[in-house]
């Protein structure tokens, strides 16, 4: 199965593919993106059967990367690994057709759970 | 500036070492100055009606031992440049953290994208330290609130606080 993780750090790209390893997660091809509009690009190239986001990105965020998605037809399950957890920014991304939030700091129990369904 | 506002921060911290490095950890409050041991300066601004920054400074030593724990490789792995990028992702776990608890008490701030330095940000006072130590490095955490249109929160004692 292949996903697409997009954060701006590099660092953090590797921790969520170490703690989806963590969970139970293997065999799973990961395609990297560092911004929103990379993303997109990703998406054309490697169509990813699931995306995970963070959401304060440069260049673009990832609500605005859910949202052109979803502009463009793209109905890939999308979700959010971010630090910023607000209900006002979960109910946001939700409405603009988020599958889940998972908030950092993070454990591997927690992609276990959320990302069970997907994976 | 009230020492209640670092508590998030400080909670966010204990959190981010326990769940993404494995870490437990002694948080100590600390007046003084930093010293001359931490030589790499990780910031998050925060805007809103609190407005300020989070600062994490450390030796570099002591970052690449942290952010090669966060990612499960070895200390060798961790070049100078994903330090710096690990080290700015700690910062941002911490302000996101905070940011939700204090978004529960009514205090609404925008955390910025995390910015590197290799010398401490100028300080224009209000300032709060704490010491974190754990078995893989130390760092110090600091809190500048330089605007609070907030309620005044409540003073907490000093001391050791995990």
């Amino acid at each position: 199965m292949k996903i697409l993780v997009v954060d701006d750090s590099r660092a953090m790209r590797a921790i969520v593919h170490r703690t989806l390893r963590q969970a139970g997660f293997a065999n799973l091809e990961v395609v990297e993106a560092a911004n929103g509009k990379e993303a997109l690009d990703k998406v054309k190239d490697s169509s990813p059967e699931l995306i995970i986001s963070d959401w304060n990105m440069p260049e673009m965020n990832g609500l605005e990367l859910l949202q052109a998605l979803r502009g463009d037809g793209v109905s890939t399950p999308f979700g959010f690994v971010t630090s910023l957890g607000t209900p006002a920014m979960q109910q946001e991304a939700v409405s603009s057709g988020a599958s889940f939030f998972i908030t950092k700091p993070f454990r591997p129990e927690t992609f276990e759970v959320v990302l069970g369904p997907y994976l | 500036m009230s020492n209640e506002m670092m508590s998030p921060f400080v909670e966010g911290t204990l959190e981010m070492m326990g769940s993404m490095l494995g870490l437990d950890c002694q948080v100590t409050e600390v007046d003084a100055e930093l010293g001359s041991s931490p030589t790499v300066f990780g910031t998050v601004a925060l805007e809103g009606n609190a407005s300020g920054r989070i600062t994490l400074s450390l030796a570099e030593a002591d970052g690449k031992q942290l952010v090669g724990a966060m990612m499960g490789v070895e200390q060798g792995d961790v070049d100078e440049e994903l330090m710096r990028d690990g080290l700015g992702e700690m910062a941002n776990v911490i302000a996101g953290y905070a940011r939700s608890v204090l978004a529960g008490a009514d205090l609404d701030m925008e955390i910025g994208l995390p910015e590197i330095a290799a010398e401490a940000p100028v300080s224009a006072g209000g300032v709060i330290h704490r010491r974190v130590e754990s078995d893989l490095g130390s760092f110090f955490l600091t809190l500048e609130i330089l605007k609070n249109d907030s309620a005044p929160a409540a003073e907490s004692g000093k001391g050791t606080e995990s």
